[in-house]
């Protein structure tokens, strides 16, 4: 499956979900150290991107 | 004048074998040999209580490691948790043999005067509000008592309270930051040595002066963690909700620590997960009704026993996370308790657990009771009381079957398999929430 807008779709959820202004942010920013997720914020939005990008990541990936 | 008031933050594991185990407390942000580091409340509250013309300096006890040179002040505070307070013990005694006077607090001088008294010029007990200013007035005048008993209670009421300085941390190295709304727990645990030991009753500070206190301390760091310095947060569900509701608009990120009867309040899930809470640590202590017999004095966390399954995925299915607390040793646990507390956690999907050995702390109904039983293996052991080592005689188990049992469950919960479970566990409630 191809995701043309995924960029925009990606920023559109770091700034709705987590509440986090993306609009300079480069697309290989830490997310972490620029956006300031912490580990469970990075657990949720992967959760959010399998739902709506119908995908899985692997359980070995996450930890 | 110059005060410096010197935190010794932090409790660290003793054995590298145990660090290398990833023993994590609470778990999500400093994974490894530091068990948690926070700045010391306690210090900036009472710099909040020193006289604006006195110059406060606040340090970390790491600050001052050297053993060639002491930074001069005029009075030195020093506040420790009972691990460290040997450390703490010989921090004193180098400044008062420099000449500068000492004031020892916090817990563990609270609960044993006389023995700090030994290495203090003066001592302050219980909260340092309606002590400190007493003390600086008499230190002023050159007449400082050898000991200050603070309040025990109506601590956040004025004219007692103090608006801590978290103007002290700026610039400094913590990624969490504490903030306490109350002092005090009902549940009154036997082995509790938290603010319940040096309050007289529950105390709930009101939501304003906590927002006010949030605010002060978001300035102090870009997207600061909170951590709440309380022993149970939402004992009252009502200043709860009303807590929650008033700082939703702050968009904090934050954990504390409360008890299993949150997820009987929808309402107060629903508000807990928009207001940012992204853990609360709850102490289920054993993962079955007849281990956590006589723990509190209304046996309420045994007659919550049934409850745990249900309400942690109640919780958790919320996008909150649940860090779920054992302890070890406890005198109805039998050997088989070590894998049933491995069976709970994978059943359970708590995304993080805290195993600790029981520690009977200076001062608690523990302490008294098992030193009564002739259990303890000696008097004294301050600098064992890590959480993970055994000083006492188990009642069910050999003190072997009881280390090794510890052991033998960190290495089966505390791996990359396990824990990538349990992330999975979560992801899987957070998308069955978008779905």
């Amino acid at each position: 499956m191809k995701h043309p807008n995924l960029e925009s779709e990606l920023r559109g959820l770091l700034a709705e979900r987590f509440r986090r202004d993306v609009t300079r942010v480069e697309l290989d920013a830490d997310l972490e150290r620029e956006l300031g997720l912490d580990s469970l914020a990075k657990l949720q939005l992967l959760a959010v991107l399998e739902t709506r990008l119908g995908i899985c990541f692997q359980d070995e990936r996450l930890a | 004048m110059r005060i410096g008031l010197i935190a010794m933050s932090g409790v660290r594991v003793r054995t590298r074998e145990l660090a290398e185990l990833g023993v994590t407390l609470p778990g999500f942000v400093n994974r490894g040999k530091v068990i948690a580091s926070l700045p010391s409340l306690g210090l900036l509250t009472v710099a909040a209580l020193t006289p604006p013309d006195i110059e406060v300096a606040y340090r970390e006890m790491e600050e001052i490691k050297s053993e060639d040179s002491l930074e001069r002040f005029d009075l030195v505070g020093i506040s420790s948790f009972t691990a460290q307070i040997d450390e703490a013990y010989r921090l004193a005694d180098r400044y008062r043999a420099a000449g500068v006077p000492v004031v020892l607090g916090g817990l563990h001088v609270s609960l044993l005067p006389d023995e700090a008294g030994q290495h203090a010029d003066s001592v302050v007990l219980h909260g340092a509000e309606g002590a400190w200013p007493r003390l600086i007035e008499d230190f002023r005048r050159g007449q400082l008592k050898p000991r200050y008993e603070g309040l025990r209670a109506g601590v956040f009421q004025p004219p007692n309270y103090a608006f801590p300085r978290f103007d002290l941390l700026r610039g400094r190295p913590y990624n969490r930051l504490t903030v306490q709304t109350s002092r005090g727990c009902p549940l009154n645990c036997e082995f509790c040595a938290a603010s319940i030991r040096i309050t007289s009753s529950f105390q709930q500070k009101p939501v304003d002066k906590v927002v006010a206190e949030l605010k002060s301390a978001m300035a102090v760091m870009e997207h600061p963690f909170f951590e709440l310095a309380d022993d149970n947060t939402f004992i009252n569900k009502k200043w709860g909700k009303e807590f929650l509701r008033a700082i939703i608009p702050l968009r904090l990120s934050w954990f504390t620590e409360t008890d299993i009867s949150v997820a009987d309040d929808d309402e107060l899930l629903g508000l807990l997960a928009e207001s940012g809470c992204r853990q609360i640590l709850i102490g289920l202590e054993s993962p079955s009704e007849d281990g956590l017999a006589h723990l509190d004095p209304h046996d309420w966390k045994r007659r919550r026993c049934g409850d745990y399954l249900k309400a942690i995925e109640k919780i958790q299915a919320r996008g909150v996370t649940v860090n779920g607390c054992f302890i070890l040793g406890l005198d109805n646990q039998m050997p088989e308790v070590f894998p049933q507390v491995r069976d709970f956690v994978r059943e359970s999907g708590v995304l993080e657990t805290q195993i600790t050995v029981l520690t009977p702390f200076p001062g608690t109904p523990l302490y008294r009771r098992l030193s009564e039983e002739g259990r303890l293996f000696k008097p004294r052991y301050w600098d064992r009381c890590t959480l993970f080592d055994v000083n006492f005689r188990p009642k069910l188990m050999t003190v072997d079957e009881l280390e090794s049992g510890m052991r033998w469950l960190f290495g089966e919960i505390y791996n990359e398999r396990e824990y990538a479970r349990r992330q999975r566990h979560y992801m899987e409630l957070v998308k069955a929430r978008l779905e």
